[in-house]
C-alpha cells in the first residue's frame, strides 16, 4: 500500500513488539485479569445466557404447574418465588447485561477502535454484575427466596411483610444497576470519542447510534431505581419512612421510582434489538438501510419519549384521568416512532434481494411478533381497556410478545449473524433453521392463548385456577408450546456451540457485510485492527476508501503502533477528525478486588457483621488505590515516548481525552441521583396528609460553609489544571503549583465533607420521625458520598503528580477533578433547595 | 479549503441546538403539564378548596403552546443549517444533523400537540 506520507511501513521487529504489548494473558490469568473488550463482552454474554437458561427453567416449572386446573405440583409460595426470580433474572441478569456484553464486544470493532475507553472499569462492571447474580441466587441456598414480584411493590416488599429475602433482592439489584450505569458511561465515551478517523456522526452504524441513546436512557432511568432501592433498604433496616403513610411517606413513591426505570427498561431492551435488525436486514438483503436519518430520528424519539411514559403502568392506582391522558398521548407518539423503523426495514427488504439465511429468518420472526406485540400494546395503553385486563394473562402475553419478539429474536438473529465474527466458524444453517421454526412456533403457541385466558379473566401471579373458568385447554396449549419453544432455544445453543468445533471456516466477511467489524480477522486479533481503518461513508466496506491525506496520516501513525503501550486514536465528536491517542488499559486483577469488596460489603450488611463490612471497605479502598497506581504507571509509559507518529499527543486536556468524559459523566450521574431524591421529597410533600409545618433543616451557616468550601475546591483544582506547559518536549515547571493546588483542593474537600456531615446532628432531626427527616438524611448522605468521590479523584490527581515528571497528566487530572467538584457543587445546591427552600415555598 | 467564516463556525452550535431543543421542549411539555395539573389539583384538594380548573387548564395549554413554538423554531433553524451545509460542504455531518433536527422537531412537535389537547377535551381536575 502506498501512502502519501513519510511514515515508513512498520518493521518486523516493530510488529512483534506491537503484538507483545497487546498479547492476551494466558492460563488462569486470562480468566481473572483480562480486561480486553472482547473477553469482557464474551463473559457478559455467556453469563447472561446461563442466567437465561436458569430463568427459562423456572418458567417451564411454572408452566407445568399451570398445565391443568387445580394442580398441586408447586405450592403457592414456591410459585411466587419462581415468578419473582424468573422476572428478575430475565430483566436484570439476562436482557440488559447481554446487550451490554454485545455492545462491549461489537462497538469498538464497529467503530474501528482497539478497546473500550476505560477497559478496567468495564471489567469492574462485569464483576459487579456476576457477583450481583451470585448474591441473588444465593437466596436459594439460604432458603430465603424473594417473592414480591419483579417490581417488588411496597408495602409487600416493606419491613412488615418481607423478610431478609427482600434485602438479598435489593442488594443484588443495586449491584447490577451499578454495573449497568458503568457500562452506559463506557458506551457513551466509546461512541463519542473513539470512532475511526472520518466516521462522522452521519456515518455511524445504527447500532452505535442506538447504544448511545440507550446509554443516555440507562443513566437517566437506572439511577432512580438505584436510589429507590436504597430508600427501600433504609426503610427496611434503618427505620426511615419514605414509603410508610403514617409518617408522611407514600407507597406510590416506590411505584413511581420503579417505573421511571421499568418502562424505559423495556426500550433499553427493544432498541438494541431493533438496531441488530437494522444491521441484519441490510446485509442479508444486500441493500443499504433505507431512510437512515429517519431511523436515527425514530431511535432518538423512542429513547426520549420512553423516559416520560412510566405513569402508564400506574393507570389503576387512582391517578386523575387528565394525568393519565398525558401519558397515553406519549405512548401513541412512541408507537409511531417504532412504526417508522418497521417501514424502513420493509423498504430495505423490498428494494434489496433478501436471502433466507438464519439471521434473516429470526429478523422476520421478530418483525411479525413485534408488530403483534405493538398492537396489543396500543390496546393496553388505552386506560379503559387496561382497567379491564390489568393484572390478567393478557398483560403477561403482551409483555412476552414485546420482550421475546423485541429482544430475544433479534439477539438470536445477531448471534447467528456475528457468530462467524466471534468464532471464525459458520453455524450450521440447517440446524439453525430448524431451531428457528421450533422457537417461532413454540413461542406463539405459548403466548397467543394467554391473550384469551387473560380476557376470560385468568389473573396473573396466581399459582392455579379454577376448572370452572374454562381455560384448561388453552393453558395446556401454552405449556406444550413452552416446551417446544425451549427445545428450539436449546437446539439453537447446540448449533452455535457445535459450530465452535465443526463449523466451516468463515473468513473475515462471510456475508459480504458493510461495517468495520467485518474488516477485522475472524475471530478478531487482540488489538482488532493492527492498522486503523479510515472511513468515508456509511458502508465503509462497500464503498471505496476516502481520499483524505489527514485521515491516512493518522492511520499510518497507528500502523502497528504505538509499541510501548496499548493505545487507539481519539477523534473529534462531530466529524471524527484525528485528535489524540487514548491509552488503553493492560490486564489487571484490581477491578476484581474492588468489585469483590463491594459484594462483600453487601454480604456483610446482609449478615449484619461489622467486621465483614469493615474488611470490605479495606478491600475496596486497597483495590482502587492499586488500580490507580497501575493507571498512572501505564500513562507514564505512554507519555515517555514522542507523540504517536510524531503528531498525536498521548492525552490532552478537555474533551480530547477519555478522562474528561468520564469525569463529566460521573458528575451527571451524581446530579441525577440527588435530583431523584429531591423530587421524591417534593412528591411526598405534595401528597402527604401530614407534613411538618415549614420544616427546614435550618443550618444555614453549615450549608453555606459547605458550598464555599466546594467553590474553593473547584477554584483550586481549576487553577492547578492551567499550570505548566502542554507540549510534550517542554521542561516541566509546575510541580509545586500542582502539589499546592491538589493539597488545597483536598483540604477544601475535607472541610466540605465535615461541614456537610455536621449538618445532620446540628439540624436536630430524627430520621425515624417523619419522611421529611428521612429525606434530609438521604440528601446529606448523597452530598457526603459525592464529596468523597471528589476527594478520591483529587487524591488521584496528587498521585499523578507524584508519579509523573511531565506536567500534562497532572494538569488533566486536576481538570477532571474540577469537573467532578462542579458536579458536587450542583449536588449541594439541589440538596439545599430540597431541604430548605421547597418546604417553605410549596404549600 | 477557505478559512471558516463566522457563519460556518456558528453552524455546528446551531445544528446541535436544532437537535437538542425539540426533545427538551417535549420533556418539558409532558413534565410541566403533569406537574402543574397534578400538583395544583392535589394541593387545592388537600387544602380543602375546590381547584380553579379553567385557570389550571389554561396555564397548561399556554405552556404547551410556548414549548411547541420553541420546538418548531428549532426545526426551522435546523432546516436552514441543513440547506446551507448541503450547498456549501456536502461531506460535512452538519447537513445530516440539520435534517435530524428537522425530523426531531416534527416528531416531538406532534408529541407536544398530543399532550396539549388533553386539558381541552377532558375535565382538568376530575
Ligand atoms: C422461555 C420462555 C418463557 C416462558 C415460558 C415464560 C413464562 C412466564 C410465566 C408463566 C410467567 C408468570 C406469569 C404469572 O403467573 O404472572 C412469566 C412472568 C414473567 N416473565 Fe416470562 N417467560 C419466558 C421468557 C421470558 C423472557 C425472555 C423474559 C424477559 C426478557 C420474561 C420476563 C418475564 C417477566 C418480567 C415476568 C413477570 C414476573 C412477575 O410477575 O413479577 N419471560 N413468564
Ligand atoms: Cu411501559
Amino acid at each position: 500500500m502506498t501512502t502519501t506520507d513519510q511514515q515508513p511501513a512498520p518493521t518486523a521487529e516493530e510488529r512483534a513488539r506491537f503484538e507483545e504489548v497487546w498479547a492476551r494473558p494466558r492460563g488462569w490469568r486470562r480468566a481473572l485479569t483480562s480486561v480486553q473488550h472482547k473477553s469482557v463482552g464474551t463473559r457478559y454474554m455467556v453469563t447472561a445466557f446461563v442466567f437465561f437458561f436458569v430463568g427459562g427453567l423456572q418458567a417451564l416449572l411454572m408452566r407445568v404447574q399451570l398445565a391443568q386446573p387445580e394442580q398441586q405440583v408447586l405450592s403457592a409460595q414456591t410459585y411466587n418465588e419462581l415468578f419473582t426470580m424468573h422476572g428478575t433474572t430475565m430483566m436484570f441478569l439476562f436482557a440488559v447485561p447481554f446487550l451490554e456484553g454485545l455492545a462491549a464486544y461489537l462497538l469498538p470493532l464497529m467503530l474501528g477502535a482497539r478497546d473500550m475507553p476505560f477497559a478496567r472499569y468495564n471489567t469492574f462492571n462485569y464483576w459487579c454484575y456476576l457477583l450481583a447474580g451470585i448474591i441473588l441466587y444465593s437466596s436459594f441456598l439460604v432458603g430465603m427466596v424473594p417473592d414480591a414480584g419483579w417490581f417488588a411493590y411496597v408495602p409487600l416488599s416493606g419491613p412488615e411483610f418481607a423478610d431478609k429475602a427482600m434485602d438479598i433482592w435489593l442488594f443484588g439489584l443495586a449491584l447490577a444497576e451499578l454495573a449497568a450505569i458503568g457500562a452506559a458511561i463506557e458506551m457513551i465515551v466509546v461512541v463519542l470519542g473513539m470512532r475511526a478517523p472520518g466516521m462522522s456522526l452521519d456515518r455511524m452504524p445504527i447500532f452505535a447510534w442506538t447504544m448511545l441513546c440507550v446509554a443516555g436512557m440507562i443513566i437517566l432511568a437506572f439511577v432512580p431505581l438505584l436510589v429507590g432501592s436504597l430508600l427501600l433498604e433504609l426503610d427496611r433496616n434503618v427505620g426511615t419512612s419514605f414509603f410508610e403513610t403514617d409518617r408522611g411517606g407514600d407507597p406510590l413513591l416506590w411505584q413511581h421510582l420503579f417505573w421511571i426505570f421499568g418502562h424505559p427498561e423495556v426500550y433499553v431492551m427493544f432498541l438494541p434489538g431493533a438496531a441488530i435488525i437494522s444491521h441484519v436486514i441490510p446485509v442479508h438483503s444486500r441493500h443499504r438501510l433505507v431512510g437512515y436519518p429517519f431511523v436515527v430520528a425514530a431511535v432518538v424519539v423512542t429513547a426520549i419519549m420512553s423516559l416520560g411514559l412510566w405513569v402508564h403502568h400506574m393507570y389503576t392506582t387512582g391517578l386523575p384521568p387528565v394525568t393519565l391522558s398525558f401519558f397515553t398521548a406519549a405512548s401513541m407518539s412512541i408507537s409511531v416512532a417504532s412504526g417508522v423503523q418497521v417501514v424502513a426495514w420493509l423498504a430495505t427488504l423490498w428494494s434489496g434481494r433478501p436471502r433466507l439465511t438464519v439471521p434473516m429468518l429470526f429478523s422476520l420472526g421478530f418483525l411479525f411478533t413485534f408488530v403483534a406485540g405493538g398492537i396489543t400494546g396500543v390496546m393496553v395503553a388505552s386506560a379503559p381497556f387496561d382497567a379491564q385486563v390489568h393484572d390478567t394473562y393478557f398483560v403477561v402475553a403482551h409483555f412476552h410478545y414485546v420482550l421475546i419478539g423485541g429482544m430475544l429474536f433479534p439477539v438470536l438473529a445477531g448471534l447467528f449473524h456475528w457468530w462467524p465474527k466471534f468464532t471464525g466458524r459458520m453455524p450450521s444453517p440447517r440446524l439453525g433453521k430448524v431451531s428457528f421454526w421450533l422457537a417461532f412456533v413454540g413461542f406463539h403457541l405459548t403466548f397467543f392463548p394467554m391473550h384469551l385466558t387473560g380476557m376470560w379473566g385468568m389473573p396473573r401471579r396466581v399459582f392455579t385456577y379454577d376448572a370452572g373458568l374454562g381455560v384448561g385447554l388453552l393453558n395446556l396449549l401454552s405449556t406444550i408450546g413452552a416446551f417446544v419453544f425451549a427445545t428450539g432455544l436449546v437446539l439453537a445453543a447446540i448449533t452455535l456451540v457445535g459450530a465452535l468445533r465443526r463449523g466451516e471456516r468463515s473468513g473475515p466477511n462471510p456475508w459480504g457485510a458493510d461495517t468495520l467489524e467485518w474488516a477485522a480477522d475472524s475471530p478478531p486479533s487482540a488489538p482488532n485492527f493492527a492498522r486503523i481503518p479510515v472511513v468515508g461513508s456509511r458502508a465503509p466496506l462497500w464503498d471505496p476508501p476516502p481520499d483524505d491525506p489527514e485521515l491516512d496520516r493518522m492511520a499510518a501513525a497507528f500502523d502497528h503502533a504505538p509499541q510501548n503501550v496499548r493505545a487507539t486514536p481519539f477523534t473529534t465528536v462531530l466529524s471524527a477528525r484525528p485528535g489524540t491517542a487514548a491509552v488503553q488499559a493492560s490486564p489487571s486483577i484490581w477491578p476484581l478486588l474492588a468489585a469483590g469488596g463491594l459484594a462483600l460489603a453487601a454480604v456483610g450488611l446482609l449478615v449484619e457483621s461489622g467486621w465483614v463490612v469493615g474488611l470490605s471497605v479495606l478491600l475496596i479502598v486497597a483495590g482502587l488505590v492499586v488500580w490507580e497506581l497501575q493507571n498512572e504507571r501505564e500513562l507514564g509509559a505512554g507519555e515517555a515516548k514522542e507523540p504517536v507518529g510524531g503528531e498525536y499527543l498521548v492525552e490532552a486536556p478537555g474533551p480530547r481525552s477519555p478522562g474528561w468524559w468520564g469525569a463529566t459523566m460521573a458528575a451527571v450521574v451524581l446530579v441525577v441521583a440527588v435530583s431523584t431524591v429531591a423530587f421524591s421529597m417534593l412528591f411526598l410533600q405534595v401528597n402527604a396528609p401530614v407534613w411538618p409545618d415549614g420544616a427546614t433543616l435550618g443550618t444555614p451557616w453549615l450549608s453555606a460553609g459547605t458550598g464555599l468550601a466546594l467553590l474553593v475546591a473547584i477554584a483550586a483544582s481549576w487553577w492547578g489544571s492551567r499550570q505548566g506547559p502542554l507540549e510534550h518536549d517542554a521542561t516541566p515547571v509546575a510541580r509545586t503549583a500542582h502539589l499546592a493546588a491538589g493539597a488545597t483542593t483536598a483540604t477544601a474537600g475535607t472541610v466540605a465533607l465535615a461541614l456537610a456531615v455536621a449538618q445532620w446532628p446540628a439540624g436536630g432531626l430524627d430520621h425515624t420521625a417523619h419522611a421529611y427527616d428521612s429525606g434530609v438524611l438521604m440528601l446529606v448522605g448523597t452530598l457526603a458520598l459525592a464529596t468523597v468521590l471528589g476527594l478520591g479523584i483529587t487524591v488521584s490527581a496528587l498521585v499523578a503528580r507524584l508519579t509523573h515528571t511531565r506536567d500534562v497528566r497532572p494538569r488533566i487530572m486536576l481538570q477532571n477533578a474540577a469537573v467532578l467538584w462542579t458536579g458536587v457543587l450542583v449536588v449541594w445546591a439541589v440538596a439545599w433547595v430540597a431541604t430548605d427552600l421547597l418546604p417553605t415555598v410549596v404549600v | 479549503m477557505a478559512a471558516p467564516g463566522p457563519a460556518r463556525r456558528r453552524s455546528p452550535a446551531l445544528a446541535l441546538v436544532g437537535v437538542l431543543l425539540p426533545p427538551v421542549a417535549w420533556l418539558c411539555a409532558l413534565g410541566l403539564s403533569y406537574l402543574v395539573q397534578d400538583f395544583a389539583c392535589t394541593a387545592y384538594a388537600s387544602a380543602g378548596h375546590s381547584p380553579p380548573a379553567t385557570v389550571i387548564g389554561a396555564v397548561v395549554v399556554g405552556l404547551d403552546v410556548v414549548l411547541l413554538a420553541l420546538a418548531v423554531s428549532a426545526g426551522i433553524m435546523a432546516w436552514r443549517v441543513h440547506r446551507q451545509a448541503r450547498d456549501t460542504e456536502p461531506s460535512s455531518p452538519l447537513g445530516f444533523l440539520g435534517l435530524l433536527g428537522l425530523l426531531l422537531s416534527v416528531g416531538f412537535g406532534a408529541g407536544i400537540v398530543l399532550v396539549a389537547v388533553n386539558p381541552l377535551v377532558l375535565e382538568v381536575c376530575a
